[in-house]
């Protein structure tokens, strides 16, 4: 199931959180959780459902057994089998296809569809694992609780990667306030909204521009048509990590930030701290410093972390590029950090912007030929020319939606909040500027709850015309 | 404040819930008028269905096609629409561009099945059994010999909505509205054209020498009328056309009809709010058919004509999610047709053994208003396979189309005595018929036959396989 969906929004969401908040004790909410997060995911995927629970279990069994002693042997086992699951279900495809590429062999490719949200759970079992055998966590005894954490809807498909760490307190007791409901609520809106209103619309500009022939392409249309994904991109996924830290604060969860606005970075180094924070402090804590981070040979190190930050993304070979990509950026930040200091400010960000958004064009085209044709026609190489008529309606088309993206991408909409609390501030006592405050935030949830529903009712809107394939 | 808090906490799940509730336990509505088609059921529940995904993926279509208060919300989405398809602040100079293409290349509509879907809704408010044999008598008296022809074998077995089965259906271009025109904007593949020339050939070959084969490629609107980058390059539809025509083979005679259309480009040649051309458009293209097979062209002012005014057409269905398409609605089209010399008498079959014909008129001329599409004035729409008998002298015309012939094939009446139309879509597919057009040309006694099409079907891998089958020559088919 996913979050912007009608069935979501009036079947699930309201009857759990409805049953959630009746439920008098904290085991019976856990229980209830559990049930919906297993529904949650099986509604996705009805088969796959029984891999995400027989992972979990084993890994609960690991931990048990490291309370044991033999935590490094364990602890292997366990890393070994994760990564056996995430290889087999995700890169076996790819894997074949490379090995009858090398070796002029022609294997048949085996078909594995991608359990959904794999990549996610399976980053979130390791952090377990390894942060039990570093003695960093208890061990978990209650695989029920286990579970819960493995499975909890909010993050399950599309993240932020919540540490075993970050809610192992909460797992077990946890309080629910009102102010904490109203702000998820304010925080699941926004990140509906983000998704429904911003990168959907965004998404289907980027797709008119860079699905078609290439060849037929001009030059501002593809530049054009990468921009738009680069806006749906940051908003698709910032939106679904503000609906899960927003579906957690309803739980009673405190999910932490995945996301702070990544496109005002002056660097790229910058840029990787405030994009999907949750994944490449993962890589930091669990790759990059285990390899000896900073202190031995740091460039291989990076190699390493930046090659599988790629591969996380896909089996294929153009997130691989990407990622070196981004090793290629930062390695040379690193060696001239002096004198791009001296770059004005005004230019650093708008060249970091440029720089991300030529990884994202490498990120799109999962095809390698029509990867090489995206950049020829982006530089001139190729295409029809510079622009032509239908770019220009195109763009016209989008002009109000590339504003709007443009704007929410910078801290405007922050500091107008945070300009409206400060106004709404009192010296201490409860008094109407404070209700003014709550109400201008339920307005604005509200809002965007109404706008995403005409958009996603919308979206279903499917006019008959000769469709009897 | 935190009762505040609860108090607007509890609203808000509250009204949800009852959305919920509605949802639930409402009453389903089952079309849709504004989009002209019928509302998905709730799903029939089973252990299969659930396994491989297709329950859910269905659950969900049904939930978002009759969730409450669907009506108004896809009405206020056009308005949200204004924001997000934005066309300048000028409504004269409305501008839209909509990927990939209607669709309307893949399959067809016919007439009965509209009339018949129409009087499927208005079953009370209709006492009296107005199918379309009735509602207008063809020219024929042959409805009195064939009484029960309203239950067709054409409606009986074939299922509404297939899924698609032809994994090479390619993206072949835009749709795009310039001022009070929507046009498809159709991207070549070269290819793909080549190999439409190829099946054009295999036909010729299998039908033998004695058969003449001609090969007709119309360009649509889009090549006149949108702005000029739209139709050049890859999109150039007289590219396209140069490029099948190069391939055909020796025997097959090529119809220039792009020449004649583009000499009158400063007539009504194509409608703004459909994809088809017009009848007059399809005049300029049959008198070059007529230079080409040796026949003298009817003057236009030889014709009787009559005309349908208010005509909205398929370009604004399709676009009927954007605010853009208010201007084709409130700039509608006129058809006028063009109404046979000869006495004709014609009637529709579900397959090649011409068995339970049902009567049809070359021209409908008294289509109702409920029947929207006023192009299925033509001989009825799309129907597997179509026989003319006209007065006229003349030997017996086989016509391959997809709806673009339909305007074209009533002029063949002064040619011809007998005339075959036969849709390629129809057959040698899951579910539909095998027709084996060699065997069944011979037996009709075939001279002509004429392959008419738009640059959408010759770009179209499915449409080309569909050629091909028809004479054996599709490796993948049996």
């Amino acid at each position: 199931m996913v979050f912007s969906s009608l069935t979501f929004l009036f079947l699930f969401l309201p009857l759990v959180l409805l049953f959630y908040y009746i439920l008098p004790s904290i085991r019976a909410k856990n229980i209830l959780l559990l049930i919906a997060s297993l529904v949650f995911y099986a509604w996705g995927e009805p088969v796959y459902v029984f891999l995400m629970v027989a992972t979990a279990l084993i890994n609960w069994a690991f931990g048990l057994l490291m309370e044991r002693g033999r935590k490094g042997l364990w602890c292997t086992l366990a890393v070994v089998f994760d990564l056996g699951c995430l290889i087999v279900f995700k890169y076996t495809g790819f894997l074949v296809e490379n090995l009858n590429a090398l070796c002029a062999l022609s294997l048949p490719v085996p078909q594995i569809a991608l359990p959904i949200g794999i990549s996610f759970y399976t980053f979130q079992i390791l952090s377990y694992v390894v942060d039990v055998k570093r003695g960093s966590v208890a061990v978990q005894r209650s695989f029920a609780r286990f579970l819960l954490y493995v499975t909890l809807f909010p993050q399950l498909i599309a993240g932020p990667i919540v540490r075993y760490s970050d809610v192992e307190a909460e797992l077990s007791d946890r309080t629910v306030s009102a102010q904490g409901v109203f702000y998820g609520l304010y925080r699941f809106c926004v990140g509906l909204g983000k998704k429904v209103l911003l990168a959907d619309y965004a998404g289907s500009a980027a797709s008119k521009m860079l699905d078609g022939t290439l060849a037929a392409q001009t030059t501002l249309g593809m530049w054009f048509g990468v921009l738009m994904f680069m806006f749906e991109i940051y908003f698709d996924f910032s939106g679904y990590s503000d609906m899960a830290i927003g579906m957690g604060r309803m739980f009673g969860f405190k999910y932490p930030e995945n996301f702070r606005l990544p496109y005002t970075a002056k660097s790229i180094t910058d840029f990787w701290r405030r994009w999907h924070i949750s994944l490449s402090t993962f890589f930091r804590d669990y790759v990059y410093i285990p390899l000896g981070g900073n202190r031995r040979h740091v460039y291989l190190n990076l190699a390493v972390v930046w090659t599988l930050t790629g591969l996380w993304h896909g089996a294929s070979w153009n997130f691989v590029l990407w990622g070196v990509y981004f090793l290629v950026l930062l390695v040379i930040e690193r060696l001239l950090r002096k004198p791009i200091e001296h770059i004005p400010m005004v230019l650093r960000h708008a060249g970091t912007l440029l720089l991300i958004l030529i990884g994202w064009n490498i990120f799109y085209f999962t095809d390698t030929s029509r990867l090489l044709e995206s950049f020829r026609v982006l530089f001139g190489a190729s295409g029809v020319g510079f622009t032509n008529h239908q770019t220009w309606i195109l763009m016209l088309n989008s002009l109000p939606l590339a504003v709007l993206c443009a704007v929410c991408c910078t801290p405007l909409p922050r500091i107008l909040g945070a300009s409206l609390s400060v106004l709404c501030a009192t010296d201490g006592h409860i008094g109407f500027r404070q209700y003014l405050f709550s109400i201008g935030m339920y307005v604005i949830s509200i809002a965007l709850l109404a706008l995403s529903v005409i958009s996603l009712t919308g979206s279903s809107f499917n006019a008959f015309l000769y469709f009897r394939f | 404040m935190k009762k505040f808090h609860i108090v607007l906490l509890s609203l808000t799940l509250a009204a949800v819930l009852c959305v919920t509730g509605l949802s639930l336990f409402g009453t389903d509505p089952t079309f849709s008028a504004s989009e002209n088609r019928k509302l998905a059921q709730r799903p029939k529940f089973t252990l299969a269905s659930l396994l491989d995904g297709s329950f859910i993926s269905a659950f969900e279509t049904y939930y978002a096609d009759t969730f409450p208060g669907r009506e108004k919300m896809l009405e206020l989405n056009r308005s949200l629409n204004k924001f997000y398809y934005y066309s300048g602040s000028s409504e004269e100079d409305s501008m839209l561009v909509i990927s990939g293409n209607t669709g309307a290349e893949n399959g067809g509509e016919s007439l009965h099945d509209v009339q018949k879907e129409q009087e499927a809704l208005s079953q009370t408010e209709t006492p009296d059994d107005t199918t379309l044999a009735e509602e207008q008598t063809p020219d024929t008296p042959a409805a009195d010999e064939i009484p029960d022809t309203a239950q067709t074998p054409a409606e009986e077995e074939q299922p509404h909505i297939d899924t698609p089965d032809e994994s090479e259906a390619t993206y072949a271009g835009n749709v795009v509205i310039v001022g009070t025109r929507a046009m498809e904007i159709p991207t070549a593949s070269d290819d793909l054209i080549v190999r439409y020339a190829g099946a054009v050939n295999n036909l010729s070959s299998a039908l033998g020498s004695d058969v003449r084969t001609f090969s007709l490629v119309t360009p649509n609107g889009g090549e006149f009328y949108s702005p000029e980058s739209m139709h050049e390059g890859l999109h150039s539809q007289k590219a396209m056309i140069d490029l099948c025509y190069e391939n055909l083979q020796a025997d097959v005679t090529p119809v220039d009809a792009y020449s004649a259309l583009a000499q009158h480009v400063d007539e009504y040649l194509y409608f703004r709010t459909d994809h088809h051309w017009t009848q007059l458009g399809a005049y300029y293209a049959y008198t070059k058919y007529c230079e080409a097979a040796g026949f003298e062209a009817e003057p236009l002012d030889a014709f009787e004509t009559g005309e349908y005014t208010n005509f909205v057409g398929s370009m604004y269905t399709f676009t009927s999610g954007y605010p853009q398409s208010q201007i084709l609605k409130d700039n509608p089209d006129t058809l006028t047709y063009y109404l046979p010399i000869y006495e004709t008498h014609a009637k529709y079959y579900a397959d090649a053994t011409l068995q339970n014909g049902v009567p049809i008129s070359v021209i409908y001329t008294k289509l109702t208003d409920e029947t929207t599409n006023k192009y299925l004035c033509f001989i009825g729409g799309d129907t597997p396979i179509c026989v003319i008998e006209s007065a006229a002298e003349g030997g017996v015309c086989m016509v391959l189309k997809e709806s673009y012939g339909n305007a074209f094939v009533p002029f063949l009446t002064s040619h011809y005595s007998k005339i075959i139309v036969v849709d390629p879509r129809e057959f040698n597919r899951d579910g539909k018929p095998s027709l084996d057009l060699a065997a069944f040309a011979k037996e009709q006694g075939v001279d002509d036959l004429l392959v008419i099409n738009y640059p959408y079907t010759v770009n179209n891998a499915a449409y080309i396989n569909w050629l091909n089958r028809l004479v054996g020559k599709d490796p993948n088919w049996q």
